[in-house]
């Protein structure tokens, strides 16, 4: 694949765009189309090997594991979008203002992210879902809070760097206020550090999501959702062994296509 | 007063301000649960006047305050109440299944260091050939598969279709220990290759920075052998940062068996966790949470020591 400038992109980068559009693709599709109704069970096919009729074959309640693979991927992705969205909208509020501004405030601000992001993010998760309660809606609020500090560290030290640079000064002197500069001119130069974040971001809360619902405090039955499924898929091990392959591959496929992309975007602003 | 001394103080005093903050925020966070803690430990039929007893025993009728000094008096003891689900002292409950957890974390350990630094070293030095190139792939690759889901593969290969262990049949290191290690080496498989690979991609590019710089440059025209430049010099330094994320793994390790120990059936520390949350045990819960975060931050303490042992310029900073 040839850049506007002629050189050629990495071999890791092209790569990872093929696997996302793949995955996206199926996912996509999974919003209008599935083969089957995901949820339909057929008892008189239970636990069938894939075939013709069953690509990727039935689960325990003869539920056909394809649509619901693209079903449940679906789930994943919107949880996954809602979450890194209030991370990241938050976070970016809270990095401008404190790396914009300095001053005590941004001191206790960090010491407290630092103690934040030193905790394994699940771990945090598993005690507000054991207070709050498990669910969909209640994993996206407490990961989409967990993510805040991430984001917010990230933007704030692009803007202590940033602020100080000539084009911002400019502004400052031809009297535009402090939060049209943080808003206007300083957070879209952000976009070299903001977008790797986004999509490492996404498959982070791709495998939180996953993890919560496999230990069956995500998404409630019978919804479907890649954790969720391999978390049935368990169970049903010996007699369906098929089960677990194709949730986990969507998971593993979807976390790999986007950090080969976020690795190559890197890599190309040096 | 010693430089070393002062910043080992300085990294003492932020210890201590951090388990306290932990510790309060692991109280206060379990208070804000709707619900009569007396009425849920006594049951609905419970009268009035037991009621009031029960709260005048347990405190519950004191301020927050004082009733957080006095859990954190009673955590300091190791006493962290009684679990509403095995209807048992939570301390006992806790030492019970930490044994389990720390081998599989220390298993995952050993094995993220044994493989990887090899496969590390190996890679850089092949910086750009075949060999690189593929190790760099698959270590992306490695680094995607979630643990509970490579749980569930090394189940169905190595337990179902090789019968290399079977499924679900923990054994207890008591009865048979060279059995239990054994049957723990899978779960800490599942653990530690996402991170082996992780570790892999890190020593790698630490490596390649450090071959450019210049007393490598001079060691190589005074005629050295690249092999023992890199051992002698290179390695020595390339392991400095690798040191760190290392030690930030092990939380990440303690984090991650919380989902393999589910694949595996294994009587730890995290299963204990999870069904503590699901039953909505919450003395459990909480000194689970207070154990692992006061882990974690010793953890990030000690890291701090070694680093300035090793990397006299940190002190400075």
């Amino acid at each position: 694949m040839i850049k506007p400038n002629g050189n050629t992109y990495s071999f890791n980068y092209v790569l990872g765009l093929s696997i996302t559009s793949l995955v996206l693709l199926i996912v996509l599709i999974g919003f209008f189309y599935t083969p089957y109704d995901p949820n339909k069970m057929n008892v008189a096919l239970k636990n069938s090997p894939p075939s013709l009729r069953h690509l990727l074959g039935t689960d325990n309640f003869g539920r056909d594991i394809l649509s619901r693979v693209m079903k449940g991927a679906g789930t994943t992705y919107i949880i996954a979008v809602a979450i890194v969205f209030i991370g990241a909208s938050l976070g970016t509020i809270v990095g401008a203002f404190t790396g914009y501004f300095g001053g005590w405030l941004d001191e206790v601000i960090m010491r407290l992210n630092d103690v934040l992001t030193s905790f394994p993010s699940i771990l945090l998760a598993l005690v507000f879902v054991s207070i709050f309660g498990p669910g969909s809606y209640n994993i996206i609020f407490a990961l989409g809070v967990l993510f805040i500090p991430s984001y917010a560290r990230v933007v704030r030290s692009e803007f202590v760097v940033l602020k100080e640079r000539d084009f911002v000064k400019n502004a400052e002197l031809m009297g535009a206020g402090s939060l049209r500069i943080m808003f206007v001119h300083i957070l879209p130069n952000t976009k070299r550090v903001l977008i790797p974040a986004l999509l490492i971001g996404f498959n982070n809360a791709v495998l939180a999501e996953a993890g919560l619902s496999f230990l069956g405090l995500g998404v409630q039955p019978p919804e479907a959702s890649l954790g969720r499924m391999l978390a049935e898929a368990q169970s049903y091990l010996l007699d369906s062994p098929w089960y677990a392959i194709a949730p986990g591959l969507m998971i593993t496929l979807t976390v790999l296509g986007f950090s080969l992309i976020s690795g190559g975007l890197e890599n190309e602003q040096g | 007063m010693k430089v070393w001394m002062k910043y080992t103080v300085k990294k003492f005093i932020s210890l201590v301000i951090s388990l306290l903050f932990t510790s309060i925020v692991t109280f206060t966070a379990f208070q804000v649960i709707p619900g009569d803690g007396a009425l849920s430990a006594l049951g609905m039929d419970a009268t009035e006047k037991q009621l009031e007893e029960y709260r005048e025993e347990m405190g519950l009728n004191k301020s927050l305050p004082i009733r957080y000094i006095n859990w954190l008096k009673d955590a300091l003891k190791g006493d962290f109440g009684y679990s509403s689900q095995y209807q048992m002292k939570v301390s006992a409950l806790i030492s019970g299944r930490l044994n389990v957890t720390l081998w599989l974390a220390v298993l995952s350990f050993l094995l993220i260091i044994v493989v990887s630094i090899p496969i590390g070293i190996l890679s850089a030095r092949q910086n750009d050939g075949t060999l690189d190139v593929l190790i760099t792939l698959l270590t992306q690759v490695f680094m995607s598969v979630p643990p509970f889901f490579l749980g569930l593969l090394i189940t169905l290969i190595f337990g179902i279709i090789l019968k290399w262990f079977t499924p679900g049949n923990y054994i207890d290191p008591g009865e048979n220990f060279r059995m239990f290690i054994r049957f723990m080496m899978f779960p800490a498989i599942a653990v530690a290759v996402p991170k082996t690979a992780m570790t892999i991609k890190f020593l790698r590019s630490s490596l390649l920075r450090e071959m450019e710089l210049d007393y490598v440059r001079t060691a190589r025209s005074k005629g050295m052998a690249n092999i023992s430049i890199l051992f002698r010099h290179i390695l020595k330094n390339a392991l400095i940062p690798v040191i760190t994320i290392l030690a930030m793994m092990l939380a990440d390790i303690l984090a991650g068996s919380i989902l393999v120990e589910q694949v595996f059936n294994l009587p730890g520390l995290g299963r204990l966790l999870v069904s503590s949350i699901a039953n909505r045990d919450y003395a459990v819960v909480q000194a689970i949470v207070l154990y692992i975060a006061s882990v974690v931050i010793i953890i990030n303490f000690l890291v701090d020591l070694i680093y300035q042992w090793i990397d006299p310029r940190v002190k400075r900073d």
